[in-house]
């Protein structure tokens, strides 16, 4: 959590590009993207992730750009039969863009979200113990992303983000993502529900 | 200890031969940001009050002036008081509004007459969002955690934990309609809270649990609430009906027995309130109420039943006048009590009282209120008397001295331990030896105060405060318990400690800024300690903290957004009632999983919480949603030895509004 904090502070104090996104809602950005479990800690001894595919959404906002998505990915056991689950990573975040070169932008930012996982079955112990197959916790990620303008209104990019779910063994994981965004003009009916 | 004695006997009579003693509160009123208001403990923090809590829904609060276990203070809400809870434990989910309706809440400390309504412990008084014109509609859901769940590790039988706290779902519904000066409201709430602290299992779960028939009990508390109301606003007349119901099943706190009872309860109330405004600078007010407030037996162990029934009837009247130089409220009231259920004979306590404020503005920059409240039952009588010099010696600078005298009878401060005495037989029942005086003494208290504000710039502001307590009769429950495993405690003797006394001195420094709207923040140090006293009366007040320190801040870079970092830092606190516990060890319930063991301690020790919070509205202010990232330091702390520990945990509200 103090890394949290950390990267939190580090966030607020960066120099930020305001000529990129300083108007709130104006242009949508729709992206789908694929992701590979990279790398982890104890949890993937035990369980095997599958490639995973999520849906992000995101609008300049103030400052920086607002957005949420949903992630999903599946872990498949090694180990405990029944125990493999599906993870659906939903979240909510902020983000700062630079502007790198002409159609290269970084941008890096902090999502918090709900890591709500689907067990296979249930886990009982002593046929009376009976533990939900459904489960969230709180997860947050951090993440730098590399995009690419195609064209006016298409972007190309790829992003590494580290995130972590607290359980009571934290699960912790760096996520690689590549993905396609398309950008247009924010509907009026979408601006007007965000304002 | 003695000059500080002579300086407050010199002073008082000074005040009483130059009109009547009189006290004065510290006065408090704020407005409240509402969108960050995610449970009782939130609105607790901006009073100046402690509070302990067993388990994040319920607290009890210190005062300032009678610490956890006296005298409560008095909730209210649009005018109409209420009573959120049992023998001193207020519940979140028995507020009868969603507390994020909230516009405005208004502290005042210690004793004191608040728009035709005395109050003795502290006053609570919220005001509600306005009703629309027009047909209006909102409803929210609430949710939220403490982190810690076992995720996938529950089908490692070496690693499994069990599912930790979990808050919600809450739901709160209302519909409002308003037409001219006439409304109608009316408000749903349900809450439902997981307890499953490890640290509490096995008290909460072998409390529930039936071991002969193998069967474990659910140890959730859900809550009902609803509430109607219907009245007539204008400029001269302000009427409110307004019928409030409850249910819930719960664990409520009973400090005579040193632990929670699985309880069920049932709260009624309906009040009738008029306010006419018979000129521009005066009125009368009256109310009349009728409470009813029972506990059901909820299944335990023990098979205890707390079996109260409390009927009260209430009436007030009181008129006043507000003008430039002299203003008064005053008035009388009724309050009929008859607490049945194991009451053994028939008994209603009527207190009668009558209550004065007079204000006198002797000059622009100059002017002091008393205020003068007594109460009768039987041939027994309390009387408090308080008194502010209100006085603005130059631009920007306020100082308020005040002085009083508060008394209360012991139907007041004590009400169990009376009904026990007058044959409500309850501690039989709940296996409790008991040790109460058969003639119980009125609390008297006298108190000092001196406040400064100072206006240091455009944009800041300074308070600086300094109050002394004199208590020459405190009343202390005391309940030190004995050490059990299996439901952490069993009760000792319970003993009333009647005709304590000692000095408390308390000092308070507040510094506020803010920048136009987008950055407002405030920061709060309090310490207090216990200058002289009985044993007794000392290890009372080692339960609340020496010092805390608090600090908000709130920024708001567009209309529809807003951030707030929250900081709290508490100093060490010891309970002397849970001193047998130190050191003794608790373990985890469930057998299938790794036990774990936790030691007791009665010290609470010192700790820092940091939350941060963010609100954003949607769909042009008709959604709202809201996260609370509570603890992000991840403190393992506590406010009461045998309560939940805190822990990061998140709170997140989705509300709608048409």
């Amino acid at each position: 959590m103090n890394k949290l904090i950390f990267i939190i502070l580090l966030l607020a104090f960066m120099p930020v590009d305001y000529s990129y996104g300083q108007i709130a809602f104006e242009r949508t950005r729709i992206s789908v993207t694929g992701h590979r479990l990279l790398a982890g800690n104890t949890i993937i001894r035990n369980w095997d992730a599958a490639n995973g595919i999520g849906f992000e959404l995101s609008a300049p906002y103030i400052f920086g750009n607002f957005e949420a998505g949903l992630r999903y990915t599946r872990f498949d056991e090694f180990t405990f039969e029944g125990s493999g689950f599906h993870s659906h990573y939903v979240f909510a975040g902020w983000n700062y863009s630079y502007i790198a070169a002409d159609d290269l932008i970084f941008t890096s930012g902090i999502r918090l979200g709900n890591n709500f996982i689907l067990h296979d079955r249930d886990k009982i112990y002593a046929d009376e113990y009976k533990f939900s197959r459904e489960e969230s916790e709180f997860s947050y990620e951090l993440f730098a992303r590399l995009q690419l303008e195609i064209n006016k209104n298409t972007e190309f990019f790829m992003s590494a983000s580290y995130n972590r779910t607290i359980f009571n063994i934290p699960f912790a994981a760096f996520y690689g993502t590549a993905g396609v965004t398309l950008k247009f003009q924010t509907p009026a009916w979408l601006k007007n529900f965000l304002q | 200890m003695p000059i500080v004695s002579t300086v407050v006997a010199l002073f008082i009579p000074m005040l009483l031969a130059f009109d009547e003693i009189g006290s004065l509160h510290a006065v408090e009123p704020d407005s409240v940001n509402s969108s960050f208001v995610m449970g009782v403990e939130d609105l607790v923090w901006q009073t100046g009050w402690d509070y302990a809590s067993m388990d994040r829904m319920s607290v009890m609060i210190n005062s300032n002036e009678y610490g956890y276990y006296g005298p409560q203070p008095t909730f209210v809400l649009d005018g109409i008081p209420f009573e959120p809870g049992f023998f001193g434990v207020h519940y979140a989910q028995l507020f009868p509004l969603s507390l994020f309706r909230i516009e405005n809440l208004e502290t005042f400390h210690g004793s004191g007459i608040q728009n035709g309504l005395p109050y003795q412990a502290g006053i609570m008084k919220l005001k509600s969002e306005p009703i629309p014109r027009g047909i209006s509609l909102f409803g929210s859901g609430q949710l939220g955690h403490n982190s810690g769940e076992p995720g996938p590790w529950v089908f490692d039988p070496n690693k499994v934990t069990p599912n930790v706290e979990r808050f919600g779902p809450w739901l709160d519904a209302g519909l409002s309609v308003r037409f001219g000066g006439w409304y109608a409201k009316g408000n749903l709430r349900y809450h439902d809270y997981l307890h499953i602290d490890e640290f509490i299992q096995t008290r909460i779960i072998n409390m529930r649990g039936i071991p002969e028939e193998n069967i474990w009990l659910r140890v959730d508390a859900i809550s009902t609430l609803g509430l109607v109301e219907t009245g007539f606003l204008s400029d001269r007349v302000e009427i409110r009906l307004q019928g409030t119901r409850s249910e819930s099943t719960d664990f409520l706190f009973f400090q005579p027995l040193g632990r929670e009872i699985p309880t069920g309860f049932e709260t009624e109330q309906y009040s009738a309130f008029a306010h006419v405004r018979t000129s521009e600078k005066s009125g009368i007010r009256g109310l009349y109420q009728q409470r009813n407030l029972a506990t059901t037996f909820r299944s335990n162990i023990f098979d205890f039943d707390i079996g109260w029934e409390k009927q009260v009837h209430t009436w007030r009247g009181s008129f006043y006048i507000d003008g430039d130089r002299i203003g008064i409220d005053a008035g009388m009231g009724n309050e009929s009590t008859e607490a049945t259920g194991r009451q053994t004979s028939f008994k209603q306590v009527t207190i009668p009282s009558f209550f004065m404020q007079n204000r006198f503005s002797i000059h622009r920059s100059l002017s002091i209120t008393t205020e003068n409240i007594v109460h009768f039952y039987d041939n027994n009588r309390s009387f408090s008397s308080n008194s502010t010099i209100d006085l603005l010696p130059v631009t920007g600078w306020r100082v308020q001295i005040t002085g009083g005298f508060s008394e209360l009878l012991p139907e007041q401060s004590n009400p169990l331990e009376t009904w026990i005495n007058q044959g409500y037989d309850l501690f039989s029942h709940l296996n409790i030896s008991s040790d109460i005086p058969s003639e119980i003494e009125n609390n008297r208290l006298l108190h000092l105060a001196l406040n400064n504000q100072i206006k240091l710039h455009d944009d800041w502001n300074l308070e600086m405060g300094l109050q002394f307590f004199r208590h020459l009769s405190l009343q202390i429950p005391f309940q030190r318990v004995l050490y059990d495993l299996p439901f952490s405690t069993q009760p000792g003797t319970f003993s009333l400690y009647s005709g304590q006394s000692g000095e408390r001195l308390a000092a308070t420094f507040r510094l506020h800024h803010q920048t136009t709207y987008r950055i407002k923040q405030t920061a709060d140090l309090t310490y207090r300690t216990t200058m002289d006293g009985d044993a007794v009366y000392q290890q009372y007040w080692e339960m609340t903290p020496a010092i805390r320190f608090q600090y908000t801040a709130l920024y708001t870079p567009s209309p529809d957004l807003e951030l707030q970092l929250d900081v709290q830092y508490l100093s060490e606190r010891t309970w002397p009632e849970f001193s047998r516990l130190d050191g003794e060890l608790n373990r985890s319930f469930y057998v299938q999983f790794p036990f774990k063991y936790f030691t007791y301690s009665n010290t609470l020790p010192q700790h820092l919480r940091i939350d941060i919070r963010v609100s954003k509205w949607l769909w042009q202010q008709r959604l709202r949603v809201a996260l609370q990232l509570k603890n992000i330091l991840n403190y393992d702390y506590q406010t009461h030895p045998i309560g939940i520990r805190e822990g990061f945990g998140y709170m997140s509200r989705l509300e709608i509004r048409f």
